[in-house]
């Protein structure tokens, strides 16, 4: 969990940064990490609020941007199967991209063990996350200018995904599904995430019936 | 409507995404055609997010960007090549650090 979890550090400190340098009140945007408890859905928020964008479209970009984790939560439908309902209840709260990314791959625990590994992972991020938020908040206007913080965000996401791409349908979803993204850039509030993840598992799909 | 609405609003939301499946589906089992799909849900929505935070500022300024597409690109080359996160992660960014301060 500990090497998923370091760039959450830089990641929660950019929000708490982009909180300190803008309008939003600092309280709220540490808040955030609380209530919605999501790097990209919280920094969407607190960057177009803080850019005078109005409530609704600052709400509607945070919640199109988590709108992935729908696809999570079906990903991760046969894990939670048979599982006590508290944690069917409870467990999709955590459910973020580095729990997901870890969850998924580790197919071959017992249900309990696997409960214990979600919970574990879940939970150090949480704290994590709070604290990395936290320290943004109070750190952020001593940082000196162009360390170009926002680049370890992706580079976050390519290191959790491409080691995943061994089979060739996923890495077909993979290439497909980040080019038609790129492609529609000018989609607003990030819709084309949506859009190109539609196309990627499309073309995973098909790959999938080849014999991959 | 406050910031302090919009986090509690966004906060709502997501966990209904994130509980969507898991509470409706249930106990019920998944057909072939499903599992077929769910397969690579998760390749293809982390691709899609990196490549929207990519181009953020629009295609024509990331692909102008020397120092992000090399960063890119030695990233996505040290992943493949070590399997693995953290040699990947650091060598995305010292890349870009490094053509940053050259330039």
């Amino acid at each position: 969990m500990l090497p998923i979890a370091i760039p959450a550090i830089p990641f929660g400190m950019i929000i708490g940064i982009a909180t300190a340098e803008s309008s939003v009140p600092n309280l709220a945007g540490f808040l955030s990490a609380s209530l919605i408890f999501g790097g990209a859905a919280q920094l969407a928020a607190v960057s177009l609020l803080g850019a005078g964008a109005p409530a609704l479209s600052a709400l509607s970009a945070a919640l199109i941007v988590n709108t992935r984790h729908a696809m999570y939560s079906a990903a991760l439908v046969p894990r939670f199967r048979g599982q006590p309902r508290w944690f069917r209840r409870f467990g999709p709260y955590l459910l973020i991209d580095q729990v997901f990314a870890l969850a998924s791959t580790n197919h071959d625990d017992a249900p309990d063990a696997w409960r214990r590994y979600y919970l574990g992972a879940g939970i150090f991020a949480w704290v994590l996350w709070h604290g990395a938020v936290a320290a943004g908040i109070l750190l952020g206007p001593v940082l000196p200018e162009g360390l170009d913080l926002s680049f370890t965000i992706p580079a976050l996401f390519i290191g959790l995904l491409v080691p995943g791409l061994v089979r060739r349908p996923a890495l077909l979803a993979a290439v497909s599904a980040a080019i038609v993204t790129a492609a529609l850039w000018r989609i607003p509030n990030r819709g084309g995430i949506l859009v190109g993840a539609a196309v990627g598992v499309a073309a995973g799909y098909v790959a999938e019936g080849d014999g991959g | 409507m406050s910031a302090y609405l919009v986090m509690v609003a966004a906060g709502i939301g997501t966990y209904l995404a994130r509980s969507s499946f898991i509470l409706a589906l249930g106990e019920r089992p998944l057909s072939a055609r499903t599992e077929r799909v769910l397969r690579n849900i998760g390749p293809a929505v982390l691709a899609a997010l990196t490549a929207s935070l990519l181009t953020s500022d629009g295609l024509a300024d990331y692909l102008t960007d020397v120092a992000e597409v090399a960063g890119t690109v030695v990233g996505i080359a040290v992943a493949w090549w070590r399997r693995s996160f953290v040699p990947a992660f650091a060598a995305a960014v010292a890349v870009l650090w490094l053509l940053r301060l050259m330039m």
